[in-house]
């Protein structure tokens, strides 16, 4: 049985490494997270040990990095120079530098890596491109995607820190960059506002015009704005010579749950959108599968490192107030 | 395991020859009565069709998926239960009361698992909703809402001969199963309002609207009609809204859809992504018989259609009609 490292105990850590567990077919060797105490919560629960990195590196087989962003690109090279497989939450990482070298190391050691690029494992999603494919829109003209809410929170507020976190642009829509261009391939040219280099505390809003090389053009509203407690909207239209595909994830709740306000609270109704499987659980399962039957994940690095190119360009559009060219 | 599907009368057949796919499970071969039919199924699924059921029941399958008109469930099950193969049953499972006796018989003594095809059990929103009762997080339930519409059938189904009834036969039993398995309680009583509507000129009803007491006290209504218009995105609805005394559950069973709206038909369209729903049903059943178990029984699927009898019956008298 494979023996699977996981490294950050917050909220990715905690999807991920229940995902590992529910395969059924890996060994949780132990987690790692700079805040020790953090580490041996989660780990308990999965009767593993809190590891540090060094120990974690020599007793897994596949080392799961669930970390701020930043840091992704220490621990990826150096589980990479120990021989390891390797999964990374996007983005990628927070410079292009960074990604470079990532995916050089990663090419060297020989091993499998994998972005998760999890929006590939949404029904919702996977659905709408193979719709495109099959010519249900015709030839593709024009994608408008929306994706955020509430402003979120993580351990000692580093989304709030837009150096460590790269803001709503590389947090959030990287995942409807990623979309975007597996539907309609490279991108041209980027031209973004946004409010993250005004450094508002725990405010951040975004509007992205892309230009793809098949001339198609996407625009993409990026929300870390909302108010607290505010649903979390996900939703696209995407046009083309022969049709349109629509999908807001509001309207399209299977399960609303109306409680009674509990003392001195208002009554909430909670939507809920329940699947057999969770798109966690199939991109894990998906990697794993790569890594027992020596196959290539259907994220390749380089997609995990286009990805970040573009939100990286759009952030540099909005310094420049230019568009950007990829 | 290997099955071999009994007819593609049922269009659902389709759904389950492409579950088995997916799953694994070989599909060995198809037979139907309307060797047209069965041929092109079998042409475009690339699986052999045989010509008779007997020649049919000779492969050496483990179960068979019956997808016959109505009124030879009950043949098609006494064959498959003489030739020991376990087998999923489309609904109706039965058109009366005595022939569902006769099968279940026959299949006991037989000792192979007679499964209804109950697809809503495995609804993720339905067992989201079924855990958050357990939990009590909307107290007691006090009464329910529901509708499984669909289009007007073309063919056998909209007729007597063929399926044994119409909109309330043919729609009704798999919600009225799924309000009996979410509150654990039976019906009581039923009261139905029915219509024939004139310029359809079929001999089944294609409108009602049934109305429920459940023993414990629970009221209910349920509707479903043969209402959707043709041009309606979806073929189908089928939602359930339950009120507790602390809360409660809107539930819309195919609400994880996208829309298309495509210029080359000029049709709007809804498409499903959620959980497919028959392949899931399909897994249960595979991985149940293997063991010797069944999750789906038919005496649930029995309890429903007695109750939708019981509406057509209230339908007729104008009056409620106890169980």
């Amino acid at each position: 049985m494979l023996k699977v490292g996981i490294i950050g105990a917050g909220t990715m850590g905690k999807m991920h490494i229940q995902a590992w567990a529910d395969t059924g077919r890996v060994e949780i060797a132990g987690v790692y997270d700079v805040n020790r105490s953090y580490a041996e919560m989660l780990a308990s629960r999965y009767s593993a040990p809190a590891l540090d990195f060094p120990q974690l590196l020599q007793k897994a087989d596949i080392i799961d990095v669930c970390t701020p962003t930043p840091t992704h690109h220490q621990y990826v090279i150096e589980a990479a120079r120990a021989g390891k497989h390797i999964f990374c939450e996007k983005p990628l990482a927070r410079t292009l530098e960074q990604g470079e070298e990532m995916l050089r190391e990663v090419e060297k050691a020989g091993v499998k890596f994998m972005v998760g690029q999890v929006l590939r494992w949404f029904p919702e999603y996977r659905k709408a491109k193979q719709l495109i494919e099959e010519g249900a829109i015709g030839r593709p003209i024009s994608a408008r995607t929306i994706r955020g809410g509430a402003f979120p929170r993580g351990i000692a507020d580093w989304y709030a820190d837009y150096e460590k976190s790269g803001g709503v642009i590389l947090d959030l829509i990287i995942h409807d960059f990623d979309f975007l261009r597996w539907c309609f391939g490279e991108v041209e040219r980027v031209f973004a506002h946004s409010l993250t280099y005004r450094n508002l505390k725990h405010f951040d809003y975004t509007l992205v015009t892309l230009r793809f090389r098949s001339g198609v053009i996407g625009h993409i509203e990026g929300i870390f704005a909302y108010p607290p407690g505010s649903p979390f909207r996900t939703g696209y239209e995407i046009a083309g010579d022969k049709g349109m595909l629509l999908f807001d994830n509001q309207a399209t709740m299977p399960l609303k749950v109306l409680t009674k306000p509990k003392e001195g609270t208002a009554g909430v109704a909670v939507p809920e959108s329940p699947l057999a499987e969770n798109p966690y659980y199939l991109e894990i399962e998906h990697f794993l599968t790569c890594v027992e039957e020596d196959k290539e994940p259907e994220v390749k690095p380089e997609d995990g490192f286009q990805a970040i190119k573009i939100a990286l360009s759009a952030l540099e559009s909005v310094r420049v107030g230019k568009p950007v060219y990829l | 395991m290997k099955i071999g599907i009994l007819s593609f009368a049922n269009a659902n057949a389709w759904k389950y020859a492409r579950s088995a796919k997916a799953l694994g499970i070989e599909l060995l071969g198809i037979t139907d009565e309307n060797e047209e039919r069965g041929r092109k199924a079998s042409e475009e699924l690339g699986v052999s069709f045989i010509p008779t059921k007997e020649e049919f029941l000779s492969l050496p399958i483990d179960a068979v998926i019956i997808c016959s008109e109505n009124v030879k469930h009950k043949d098609d099950v006494l064959l498959c239960a003489q030739a020991k193969k376990h087998i999923l049953c489309e609904m109706p499972l039965a058109i009366s009361l005595q022939d569902a006796q006769i099968m279940l018989q026959h299949c006991e003594e037989n000792s192979v698992f007679l499964i209804p095809a109950l697809p809503y059990r495995y609804s993720p929103p339905l067992q989201r909703t079924k855990e958050i009762l357990k939990e009590g997080q909307i107290g007691e339930v006090v009464a329910m809402k529901a509708t499984c519409r669909s289009k007007l059938p073309h063919g056998w189904q909209a007729t007597r001969r063929l399926a044994g009834g119409g909109a309330i036969i043919q729609n009704a039993p798999l919600m009225i199963d799924i309000m009996r398995w979410l509150i654990e309680d039976d019906v009581a009583e039923v009261y139905a309002e029915i219509a024939r509507s004139p310029h359809l000129n079929i001999d089944v009803e294609d409108v009602a609207t049934l109305s429920f007491r459940f023993k414990g006290g629970v009221f209910a209504t349920l509707d479903p009609s043969w209402c959707l218009p043709d041009s309606y995105p979806f073929p189908f609805d089928a939602t359930i809204d339950i009120v507790g005394r602390e809360g409660a559950l809107i539930v819309n069973l195919f609400a994880q859809l996208l829309s298309h709206i495509d210029e080359n038909t000029k049709s709007f369209n809804w498409r499903y992504w959620g959980s497919d729903i028959y392949l899931l049903m399909l897994k249960d059943f595979s991985e149940n018989i293997s063991e010797g178990e069944a999750a789906l029984k038919a005496s649930d699927a029995l309890k429903a259609l007695q109750v939708a009898w019981a509406g057509l019956l209230s339908g007729e008298k104008q009056e409620p009609v106890t169980l």
